[in-house]
């Protein structure tokens, strides 16, 4: 098996280089990833990372948005961007003919410091349909409002792109101050992962050295309370035709080594086919169109869950399977033949993915802002040779799965709440609104045109 | 990736095998491909090659679905399938070192199915929950309409998933019938990629021919079957669907072009590039980079045997969907006049190539591609040879497959009911 070097350049106290030398693709993907997203925000400035990364590709020194569009489209490169709670990046995959260039391109539009007055209003216009587009997708609607309420009066509950009044309220400068600060006081990685030689990379990106300010680099991201007690928050909404549900809890953080164990039981639970919920609910019984387990890591703290999708008559069942399998982990664990695979699979999984160079460039980058170190390939081999079916279940706890949260949505009547409230007393009936009062409250009907 | 060398033997009329090296890759690929999928299916049975995809794998002479599924994880593989309008099949991604563990399991899962009534009930209402699914989802929907409209009452409009009527009304000794009398009947091309003995995988291809002509008695394809060839009819509709909930307004925009097999495809791929595939496109530059009208706004083509579709599709708010639709029928009609320049088609051929190599440059993307070609075209050109066509692709093409596009357009756009 490929096992790469991973390659680690601090340049000075803020800006860090990763390169992964993958020989055998025909391309690289370079990112500049910055320590920096939406939990940097408070609720009058939500969104203003994720609308500096929109407004990065507004041009840079003498050239339009559009110049910069077509020079780096020209050189056969895809660019793009994204933003995500803990972190803001703009990436692309190209050949490595095009590297230096590519590069002193995206240097450039770091450089511009100052909008033209136009050009935001119109990518306020375009970043307010960005968030409408999500009231029309019933999955992210609703893992926003699981954030929301699994993080209250905390900033990791924000949603990325910010809500339809702070983006409408965002002014230019205020955009431009926090551009100047992010540029200046946030850890920056540079991650790339290709074909491309770590000498040759590092030689080129010698020459920008300078544009790197050395000030240091600032982190104040508070810790959120993890709410006592669980609680199930119910959405109606009758123009929907399915029930839409995500039940989970709070667990380890992002650099806690015990990510391994989680890894593996997820994957039992509900992260494959063979899961436990994925064959009982989908495979089996054909309750649910979809469901899938998941969890998130960040710097201080995680959240685990499952999602799912289900219909009116099964809603019952199917909070009466999933809070019966989790008493059974809870009280039993896993079994040696579950870990077994489980570990196979991750492993497999993992060397597959080693060969997508930009997933690589985005976990190396993750890995070093998170944890300090980015794992080879073989270090996380080994992590998971090293777990045993004893040591998984001397964790179970990680999950808190006594402590369990949930969010419903669909058309859910009167007596599926009865049924609801079985599985957890339903304390804030008030959270329950039709369709109208849910979105009109976060859509503000208002002609941007 | 360096060129690697194709090897490609037809071991009967209907049965190919291809397999390409890619020897620095610790990872392969292994795809089963079946020249039949949606378009094939009689109006009353839309939906049944995606069911009986779904049932091979829920159990085989010697393990049921939960066994499968396990045996899979622990090979540490990726094992699925798909269906397409003109094909479909069973892919597999994994280390090289269990390619024997793979091949096995997949040969399992293809000839040695058991259909049991009771799995037959289980799948069909995963499909049904599946139908109804798409309901919640605007975009979904909205393609839908779009190729029921573009393709009436021709097979190619089905849905691949079916719908409630033929789902509910299938029963399993029709899907049965359809295993061995289409599905298996139907040309078929084992497509491997990765660092695998070309010796080694003939003899295991050998034999799978060998089994598929002792258990069905198939050897050769007649290809006797009347083509559907569709008569396409010139576009003029405007269909415009209200829909409780939805809170944006979706539209698409579609003009036919030339089939997947013809000199203009890398022209029409080029031209889609300049109309809206990239950020320096004109109808991204237009809408969203000057206006600001839409956040989603792109153009996209899609490839069949006997026609092909260049189209448009963005979101916006339901106020400026008409604004936006101006604009796009504005640019399109100014693309046919004047075509695209030579600024536009060095940057279109520059960015096509590049991106061509990246996308292919994995095993499993490759393996498909090598397959399909052989199944829709019967050419399995190289890297380098792809390559090759799209440099030698002219200005004059480009501007020609452009003048070929369909004269009228559908549009078809789903908005809220109350506004």
């Amino acid at each position: 098996m490929n096992s790469s070097v991973i390659n680690v350049t601090k340049i000075n106290q803020r800006v860090t280089v990763i390169i992964e030398e993958m020989p055998w693709i025909s391309y690289l993907t370079l990112g500049f990833v910055f320590e920096t997203g939406s939990r940097d925000e408070d609720e009058t400035i939500n969104g203003i990372t994720h609308f500096i990364e929109h407004m990065t590709f507004k041009g840079a020194e003498g050239k339009t948005a559009y110049d910069i569009a077509r020079i780096l489209e020209n050189l056969g490169a895809f660019v793009n961007g994204y933003t995500s709670k803990e972190e803001m990046a703009i990436y692309g995959s190209f050949l490595k003919e095009k590297f230096s260039d590519v590069f002193s391109i995206i240097i450039s539009m770091f450089k511009k410091r100052k909008y033209d007055e136009k050009d935001f209003n119109l990518e306020k216009k375009v970043i307010l349909q960005e968030i409408s587009e999500i009231f029309d997708e019933p999955e992210e609607l609703l893992s926003e409002f699981f954030l929301k309420e699994m993080f209250p009066q905390n900033s990791l509950g924000l949603p990325v792109a910010g809500s339809l009044s702070s983006i409408e309220n965002l002014t230019k400068s205020a955009l431009e101050t926090q551009l100047i600060h992010n540029w200046s006081n946030k850890r920056i990685c540079i991650s790339i992962a290709g074909n491309i030689e770590s000498s040759d990379a590092l030689r080129c990106i010698a020459n920008y050295v300078d544009n790197f300010a050395h000030e240091d680099y600032q982190k104040h991201w508070s810790t959120p309370v993890r709410i006592s007690d669980g609680f199930i928050k119910v959405i109606k909404r009758n123009d929907l035709k399915q029930i839409y549900g995500i039940i989970g809890s709070y667990t380890i953080s992002f650099n806690d080594p015990r990510r391994y164990v989680l890894a593996i039981l997820n994957h039992v639970v509900g992260a494959s086919r063979s899961s436990r919920l994925v064959s009982l609910l989908q495979e089996e019984k054909a309750l649910v169109s979809y469901i899938s387990s998941f969890y998130e890591l960040y710097s201080d703290i995680g959240i685990w869950g499952i999602f799912f999708i289900t219909n009116s008559d099964s809603l019952g069942d199917v909070l009466r399977f999933i809070t019966e399998e989790l008493k059974k982990l809870k009280n039993f664990g896993i079994t040696k033949r579950e870990m077994d695979k489980a570990v196979s699979y991750r492993k497999g999984l993992t060397a597959l993915s080693s060969e997508d160079s930009s997933l690589r460039m985005r976990h190396n980058a993750r890995n070093f802002l998170k944890m300090g170190v980015v794992p080879t390939l073989k270090d996380i081999l080994n992590e998971y040779d090293k777990l045993t079916v004893d040591k998984v279940n001397a964790e179970l706890d990680i999950l808190n799965i006594d402590n369990w949260c949930g969010v419903i949505m669909g058309p859910i009547d009167d007596t599926q709440l009865v049924d609801i409230s079985i599985y957890k007393p339903i304390k804030e009936f008030q959270f329950l609104l039709d369709t109208d009062k849910v979105l009109k409250k976060h859509v503000v009907s208002k002609t941007i045109y | 990736m360096g060129n690697n060398e194709i090897i490609f033997v037809e071991l009967s009329s209907k049965f190919s095998v291809i397999i390409e090296r890619m020897p620095e890759l610790p990872s392969g690929a292994l795809v089963i491909l079946f020249k039949q999928g949606s378009r094939n299916e009689l109006p009353q049975q839309a939906g049944i090659t995606n069911l009986l995809l779904g049932l091979l794998f829920r159990q085989t002479t010697k393990k049921t679905f939960i066994e499968i599924q396990e045996y899979i994880d622990s090979l540490g593989a990726e094992l699925d399938s798909f269906v397409a309008k003109e094909i479909s099949g069973i892919y597999s991604r994994y280390l090289v070192d269990r390619f024997n563990e793979v091949w096995s399991l997949t040969e399992e899962i293809i000839f040695y199915p058991k259909f049991t009534e009771e799995e037959f009930t289980k799948e069909k209402k995963l499909a049904e929950k599946e139908i109804i699914s798409e309901e919640d989802d605007p975009e979904e929907y909205l393609f839908n309409v779009f190729y029921k409209n573009l393709f009436p009452n021709h097979p190619l409009s089905n849905r691949i998933i079916g719908d409630m009527d033929s789902i509910t009304q299938l029963v399993l000794d029709e899907v049965r019938n359809y295993y061995s009398n289409c599905l298996l009947y139907a040309p078929i091309c084992v497509s491997i990629t990765g660092n695998i003995d070309p010796d080694f995988v003939l003899k295991l291809a050998e034999q799978m021919k060998n089994l598929l002509s002792n258990l069905f008695g198939l050897i050769n394809h007649n290809d006797t079957t009347q083509k559907d060839t569709p008569t396409f009819k010139p576009l003029s509709n405007f269909v415009n669907v209200k829909k409780k909930g939805v809170q944006q307004s979706y539209t698409v925009i579609g003009w036919y072009t030339c089939p997947y097999q013809s000199e203009y495809y890398f022209p029409v791929i080029f031209a889609n590039t300049i109309l809206g595939g990239c950020t320096s496109s004109r109808l991204y530059y237009e809408v969203r980079e000057k206006r600001g009208l839409a956040y989603s706004i792109s153009s996209f083509t899609d490839f069949y045997s006997d026609i092909g579709i260049l189209g448009v599709y963005f979101i916006t708010q339901p106020d400026l969907a008409e604004a936006v639709t101006e604009i796009v029928l504005e640019q399109t009609h100014k693309l046919r006049l004047q075509g695209i320049s030579k600024d536009e088609f060095d940057l279109a051929r520059n960015y096509v190539k590049s991106q061509t190599l990246i996308r292919t440059d994995n095993p499993l993307a490759r393996a498909l591609r090598n397959a399909r070609n052989k199944l829709l075209i019967n050419r399995i050109p190289t890297v380098s040879e792809i390559i090759n066509e799209i440099e030698n692709v002219s200005l004059i093409r480009v501007n020609e497959a452009i003048g070929e596009l369909s004269a009228n357009q559908l549009i078809v756009r789903v908005e809220p009911s109350e506004r």
